[in-house]
């Protein structure tokens, strides 16, 4: 594991769970990459606009503040940088926590940062835990995404 | 069908208990597993404490201590740990505090080393070194002034 690239893995981890935390949806859009494509055990959901991030990440913490978490944390466990410095993959577990104990289990992830102009961008993310059991993916989102990969299956048999 | 844990799970485990009994201040449970007397080494400070009473207060003091600074929840994650006996009965382990509020860090994460060991089927603490001062988390305060003053009796 390089050290910096923990440390960078770590810092936009922190910045972001902060962002969400406080409700600063810009700040978190402005940190990704579009398309964004974002995985659980369950479902996958591709974001192709700052909009509908803005979307994704207030549902998200609509459910932080549904089960009643009084904090959310996450921490890297590994991360390395590829593509000549400019992208860094890595893995984090994903804690939210109330009254010092786990309202979850925690669950790891597998994400990966593209180097932008300005800051470090989230281009993908892979969560290890099922969507109806911590909302990552946007309900709305994910009807949406499974409609189309419907039609598009369809469409593929009457070919 | 018997459950064979690591030694992390269960360093891990025993990290869980104890955060939540004393995030809930749970002080009996969070006494039945420390293992008494128990040696706690900050930076700048260094303790034994030897009776139930003396650890009640001391973690008192630190519970108030996340409060006064406005934590909003408290999670220890270890991230190392090893048996240090044949029988597996001790664990040497270091771990990662993490006191949090709004999302952020209300204190710089701070690394503990800290060995457990099985008692009457229970992990008990039994001594733990933080790489954090006195002065910035008050872990030793009552012990430590309530030894002062014995000390000046």
């Amino acid at each position: 594991m390089s050290e910096q690239a923990r440390e960078i893995y770590q810092s936009w981890l922190d910045l972001l769970a902060q962002a969400v935390w406080c409700r600063d949806f810009d700040r978190v859009a402005s940190h990704m990459t579009y398309p964004n494509t974002m995985e659980t055990v369950d479902g996958s959901s591709t974001i192709e606009t700052p909009d509908e991030m803005l979307a994704a990440v207030s549902d998200f913490r609509k459910f932080l503040e549904r089960v009643g978490a009084q904090a959310y944390l996450r921490v890297c466990t590994s991360a390395q940088f590829v593509s000549a410095d400019t992208q860094i993959t890595g893995q984090h577990t994903t804690y939210i926590l109330r009254g010092g104990t786990y309202l979850l289990p925690p669950f790891s992830n597998e994400m990966t940062l593209t180097r932008g102009a300005q800051h470090w961008l989230g281009t993908y993310i892979r969560a290890d835990v099922n969507n109806h059991t911590c909302t990552i993916l946007s309900p709305a989102q994910l009807r949406r995404a499974r409609l189309e990969a419907g039609k598009s299956h369809l469409m593929e048999e009457t070919k | 069908m018997v459950e064979t844990l690591d030694a992390l799970e269960i360093y891990q485990r025993h990290l869980d208990i104890v955060s939540r009994a004393f995030w809930l201040e749970e002080w009996d449970e969070l006494i039945r597993h420390m293992r008494l007397p128990g040696h706690t080494r900050l930076r700048d400070a260094d303790i034994e404490v030897t009776t139930p009473e003396q650890a009640v207060a001391m973690h008192k003091e630190l519970r108030i201590c996340y409060r006064r600074i406005g934590a909003s929840d408290y999670c220890r994650i270890g991230y190392q740990a090893a048996f240090t006996d044949k029988a597996q009965t001790k664990i040497v382990g270091r771990h990662r505090t993490h006191v949090v509020r709004s999302g952020c860090y209300v204190l710089p994460v701070y690394d503990c080393e800290m060995k457990v060991q099985l008692h009457d089927e229970v992990w008990q603490a039994c001594g733990i070194n933080c790489s954090v001062s006195n002065k910035d988390v008050n872990i030793i305060g009552a012990v430590a002034n309530l030894q002062d003053h014995l000390a000046q009796a």
